[in-house]
């Protein structure tokens, strides 16, 4: 029974902090909203009714969550939280991650959400679109425009696996 | 060339894939839940129930003992809060206005009401109804029953779920436990001297503190009526550290809750009466499940 609990947060903490990450860039933040992620999917589990279903759930709660934050309401909430843990050391990203996030510092953030969803959740159009709440048109304009933002910063990338093959 | 931009995209978003939950992260997230009222918990060591019911018999005949002649002796008030909540082949119904707030979100507000028989020795049988709106119309967040034995396990749980536009609900076998009720938290607290006296307030009212449960960084304040020793009013303060391990701090934001008991009262355990401890007559979706097994009184 506790096993159910712990695979529910650690679900919810995993899609959230992927997500949040994505979308804000900044790992403590995203602990922050992957954390209130999993809060709501433990305190509304009974709703949960098939379990094949929480991911899908979780990706819409994680991206509007994540979506809140960056609008600011969530950024007064972590300035006391993080008043509150006192001064801590920042967190160590991976030269990859850091190289990922630098990356999408320049973007809008629905654009972010939009790519992270694809790219790192693997979810189709309608799938995003449930999650950001909008239409699957709207969707395809951010992945586009996201795609088309970042073309010249991973042009390198690509050219190498052109001349590689 | 699409392709390998989205070929590139992919690798390059690979490190967020790396990004999983950590086990301390699990337990704090956990940790954080179980300050709020409606978390899953299990059940208080064995042999709270019968000493519990064992207690309310003795000091359910126990003479008050004044201080000074005006209020109430504080005297085994623990005991006597615990026989309150317990009484004795009686159902035990409580009607509770929930206040509670997280950090700076707004204050959600919930009615919830409880109703619990202690069996002889054996068991606990509890209904809680929890809503955001009428009491006698179908519950925006649910209506389970449990019936629990002595070491805590669940031999029967079922839940009312609201399903589409809150109408209708499916009724669910409860596979995990459910949240403990108020009076299964506070006879808990009595029960391991979690809660002491603490003197009476200005209007005659007995008061309690210390914690409802046994974790870190929580005050709890209890406030009884001086005459029947029900629960008034309960506020519960957890501070939201960021693992459990982390030291309390004053300024942490915290999880308040204010629980006040809008009404009360006991009624015998008769068989007619007994239908309060099983789930409303909502409207149901899909077969119902089989009847709950009767409460081990033997």
């Amino acid at each position: 029974m506790r096993d159910l609990e712990e695979r529910i947060a650690e679900r919810a903490l995993t899609v959230g902090r992927r997500t949040a990450l994505g979308v804000l860039g900044d790992p403590e933040a995203a602990a922050d909203v992957a954390q209130d992620v999993a809060v709501i999917a433990l305190r509304r589990r009974h709703r949960i009714k098939d379990p094949e279903k929480l991911d899908a759930w979780l990706y819409r709660v994680a991206t509007r969550a994540a979506l809140r934050h960056a609008r600011g309401d969530g950024r007064r909430r972590r300035r006391e939280v993080d008043h509150a843990r006192g001064r801590q050391e920042p967190v160590e990203a991976a030269s990859e991650l850091s190289d990922l996030l630098a990356l999408l510092a320049h973007l809008p953030h629905q654009q972010r959400a939009a790519l992270t969803l694809r790219y790192v959740h693997d979810l189709p159009d309608a799938a995003i679109a449930h999650a950001l709440g909008c239409r699957e048109g709207t969707v395809r304009s951010l992945l586009s425009r996201g795609r088309e933002a970042l073309r010249d910063d991973l042009a390198p990338t690509y050219q190498a696996r052109i001349e590689h093959d | 060339m699409t392709d390998l931009h989205d070929e590139a995209l992919r690798r390059a978003f690979d490190p967020l894939r790396e990004e999983t939950a950590t086990r301390d992260e699990i337990r704090a997230t956990i940790a954080r839940r179980g300050a709020e009222r409606r978390t899953r918990r299990r059940r208080a060591a064995a042999g709270v129930i019968p000493i519990a019911v064992a207690v309310s018999l003795i000091v359910a005949f126990a003479p008050i003992a004044d201080d000074d002649g005006a209020r109430p002796g504080l005297a085994f008030l623990p005991e006597r809060a615990e026989a309150a909540i317990a009484p004795a082949e009686r159902i035990l119904e409580l009607t509770i206005r929930v206040e509670s707030t997280t950090g700076t979100d707004a204050t959600e507000w919930i009615t919830a009401r409880e109703w619990s028989l202690a069996g002889a020795g054996q068991a606990m049988q509890t209904r809680r109804l929890i809503t955001e709106g009428d009491l006698d119309q179908p519950p925006t967040d649910e209506d389970f029953t449990s019936i629990v034995d002595r070491d805590g396990r669940i031999v029967d749980g079922r839940a009312w779920m609201p399903i589409g536009d809150g109408s209708r609900g499916r009724i669910e076998r409860l596979d995990v436990p459910a949240s403990p009720t108020l009076v299964e938290m506070l006879r808990d607290a009595y029960e391991r001297e979690l809660l002491r006296p603490a003197g009476t307030t200005a209007d005659g009212a007995l008061r309690l503190r210390g914690r409802l449960r046994d974790v870190k960084c929580q005050r709890a304040e209890v406030l009884l009526d001086p005459r029947t020793f029900i629960p008034r009013r309960i506020e519960v303060v957890d501070q939201l550290t960021a693992r459990p391990s982390a030291p309390c701090r004053d300024d942490a934001p915290v999880h308040r809750e204010v629980d006040r008991i809008t009404g009360a009262r006991t009624v015998p355990a008769t068989t007619e009466n007994r239908e309060l401890l099983e789930i409303g007559d909502w409207p149901v979706v899909g077969s119902r499940l089989p009847p709950p097994p009767p409460l081990d009184e033997d």
